[in-house]
């Protein structure tokens, strides 16, 4: 990686309008969720454990999702228009180009991360109280889940971005990513709990402490989105060396 | 030494041979003209070059260097290939700038480029407002600004109009007189005739013919007359696109 390629990389993602506008959609779906799920619970359960764990899920689900999408894009627009073809002009050699990518899409999927808590204790504190309910928003209930996810939208975008080194194809990449997530996750973690912990999305939600007893703890989780992570990157790398930009 | 010297440049898609064996030169103070039908590889050989594509062998080295192993390629090379390679979202400036931090070349040079192309007027809008003839130029600037001392262009005509395309013949003509080498690629052969000192003639992903433009025309000739009546004694029907 080198710094002046992650600058570069970082006035790309402030000058894209699509970064900014995924990170806005991210955000009021956190708070959609959020709203969602608060909405059906019964007022006497509002300020229970179980509740604001429950709620907390829902809306980092909308952050990992977004965080994802965010990585995919990021990667196969350079491809959809050329400018891969630029950066490797400049650098040559493509893994430090993919290593700068990496540290900028871990960055933005930070504030992935940082975006998504905020909405989720604003939405939270202005709920509870509208509905006069007393809530520790400072707890560790609602922090440790919060702190989680930022590291994992932090490895979701690098997750996604390695996606979509590897596959090029916006819609294709776009399709797998979030039907492993979306689609094949869910009853996998229901009917096979043992295969469904082990796929990245069950990864991610391990590490923001989601309410599932078939997830991992929140150290081992890390350590498997790490591993998918970086999985992910090196066969974009191995791609982009085998097929060019 | 030459700018350019490719030896045995061969570039395989699957099953398919897009370039076969490519070799030619590149002087220093001379325009070169690389010309060919419409799939006959010359993008191919462009973007291997530059290891855009990775080459399935053969080599291609810019002085002594491949264009992978050169300490600062932007200031060594510039080059345009065949799409702008930025979001249609940004600016011109704000490509040229992300360009150019990526290279890290001083933000001065950004200004300069687009003066240069004469782009200065709209630096400050987006790319997809852009006509054809504005983002070729807004490629040239990017090519431009490293001050690069060879230049490989492909298709840089393409999109620019009347005015644009005497530009480019002037300019092309200048940076040759300047000492730099300039490769250029493309298909309007009309144009080209104008500038060109030597020519490379891409067939089918074999060299036609490497060497002086003067000497492909003979006497009376034109290089269009020249090149097609050379394509045609290779037994290809310049008007059909290679399978």
């Amino acid at each position: 990686m080198s710094t002046h390629l992650l600058r570069s990389e970082l006035l790309n993602l402030g000058a894209t309008a699509t970064a900014k506008v995924l990170l806005a959609a991210s955000m009021l779906m956190a708070a959609i969720s959020l709203l969602a799920n608060l909405a059906t619970v019964d007022s006497a359960e509002l300020g229970s454990t179980a509740t604001i764990e429950r709620v907390m899920h829902a809306s980092t689900v909308a952050t990992l999702t977004f965080a994802l999408i965010a990585g995919i894009v990021s990667s196969t627009t350079d491809y959809r228009f050329g400018r891969m073809d630029q950066l490797l002009l400049s650098e040559p050699r493509s893994s430090r180009v993919l290593a700068t990518k990496t540290v900028t899409g871990f960055m933005l999927g930070v504030v992935y991360g940082l975006a998504g808590g905020a909405v989720a204790l604003a939405v939270l504190a202005a709920y509870y109280r509208f509905s006069d309910v007393a809530v520790d928003l400072t707890s560790s209930v609602v922090l440790r889940p919060l702190a989680g996810s930022l590291l994992a939208c932090g490895l979701f975008v690098v997750f996604g971005i390695g996606l979509g080194t590897a596959v090029r194809n916006q819609p294709a990449a776009l399709g797998i990513g979030l039907a492993v997530l979306l689609v094949l996750q869910p009853p996998l973690l229901i009917g096979l709990p043992e295969l469904g912990r082990l796929l990245p999305g069950a990864a991610g939600l391990s590490m923001t402490l989601a309410p599932d007893e078939a997830l991992f703890g929140q150290l081992a989780g890390t350590v498997l989105l790490v591993g998918w992570a970086f999985a992910l990157i090196v066969i974009g790398d191995r791609r982009l060396r085998a097929l060019g930009a | 030494m030459n700018a350019i010297t490719v030896r045995g440049l061969t570039k395989d898609f699957g099953g398919f041979r897009a370039i076969d064996d490519v070799s030619f030169d590149v002087p220093f103070g001379a325009v070169t003209g690389f010309v060919g039908a419409n799939g006959s590889g010359k993008t191919t050989t462009v973007r291997t070059m530059l290891g855009l594509t990775p080459a399935t062998s053969g080599l291609a080295h810019f002085g002594s260097s491949s264009y992978g192993a050169l300490r600062d390629p932007r200031q060594t090379v510039g080059a345009v290939v065949d799409r702008i390679g930025a979001h249609p979202s940004h600016t011109a400036r704000q490509h040229l700038t992300m360009v150019a931090c990526a290279a890290q070349l001083p933000p001065e040079r950004v200004e300069a480029a687009l003066a240069e192309v004469g782009l200065a007027d709209v630096a400050d809008k987006r790319l997809r407002a852009f006509s054809m003839g504005m983002t070729q130029r807004c490629a040239l600037a990017a090519a431009l600004l490293g001050s690069p001392e060879t230049l490989v262009l492909d298709e840089p005509a393409n999109g620019l109009d009347p005015a644009g395309i005497r530009w480019l013949r002037t300019k092309t003509r200048t940076w040759a007189d300047d000492g730099k080498a300039v490769l250029i690629s493309t298909h309007q052969l009309a144009e080209l005739a104008a500038v060109v000192d030597h020519v490379v003639v891409l067939d089918r992903g074999r060299v036609a013919y490497a060497g002086r433009a003067d000497e492909l025309m003979g006497s009376g000739q034109t290089l269009e007359d020249a090149v097609f009546d050379l394509i045609a004694d290779q037994g290809f029907d310049a008007g059909q696109v290679p399978a």
